[in-house]
């Protein structure tokens, strides 16, 4: 359907600029990811302020992005498969970063997701796709460098959440790492592929009937 | 007048999307969360 839009749309602002095919292919290119990207924002908050879990999922999502544009990480093929697969997560980890959860075991997950994460960064960042796969050398370099900078701050902020009894964020930005970083390794693009396989069977399986 | 503006408001529509494309492509995408099929002469 976004892809349906964004032709509508491309084709209209192609016809009247009077432009290439190749700049059309190029709008709807953009349109899609814009699109797809606000209405995919829009229905996770949605749906995260309808359950009461608004601000805790407002941080993980804040994180995760950031964990996730910087270090890159495995991507679901199908949009609506995303969509769903985003809500779930987003609303999951929201709804568990609301338990009080004692300090010394915010503490340990802290130490394990930082010490998992740093590895993650040092071994596996910047994880590329099939449709985008990044091989330049110095791409890679300077995208580790980064992930490892945002690790860093990240580290910082949850360490100033935590002196300051702030659980709530702390768990959030501590499952979001957790989960941006997981979605790098072998076993992240392993469960997302098996989660795609799943799914195109289901909606394989819905269009028979 | 109207027309003048509306010209205006597409041809910065159009460099806004380019714009977006070209972020699409790059190794670190701003837009993250879908990867739709890149056009060929964005290869």
């Amino acid at each position: 359907m976004i892809k349906l839009i964004s032709q509508i749309l491309a084709d209209k602002l192609g016809k009247s600029l009077q432009v290439s095919n190749n700049d059309i292919a190029i709008y709807t290119y953009a349109l899609e990811i814009l699109l797809g990207a606000i209405f995919k924002i829009v229905i996770i908050l949605a749906f995260s302020a309808a359950l009461g879990i608004f601000y805790t999922c407002l941080v993980f999502l804040s994180i995760f992005f950031l964990f996730r544009w910087l270090g890159g990480g495995v991507h679901l093929d199908s949009y609506w498969g995303c969509v769903l697969f985003g809500i779930i997560l987003v609303t999951t980890m929201g709804r568990i970063s609301q338990i009080k959860t004692p300090l010394f075991l915010l503490l340990i997950l802290f130490l394990v997701t930082a010490l998992f994460s740093f590895l993650v960064c040092i071994i596996w960042v910047p994880g590329g796709t099939d449709k985008k796969p990044i091989g330049n050398p110095l791409d890679r370099k300077k995208q580790k460098i980064e992930t490892l900078l945002a690790w860093g701050l990240w580290v910082s902020v949850v360490v100033i959440c935590l002196s300051h009894y702030l659980f709530t964020v702390s768990l959030a930005a501590i499952l979001a790492v957790f989960w941006s970083s997981f979605f790098v390794t072998p076993i992240g693009y392993r469960s997302i592929g098996m989660i795609d396989q799943l799914y195109s069977n289901i909606k394989g399986g819905a269009e028979h009937v | 007048m109207f027309k003048q503006f509306k010209r205006f408001a597409m041809v910065n529509l159009a460099l806004v999307l380019t714009m977006i494309a070209s972020t699409g492509v790059s190794p670190k995408s701003v837009f993250i969360m879908y990867e739709p099929e890149i056009p060929e002469c964005l290869k």
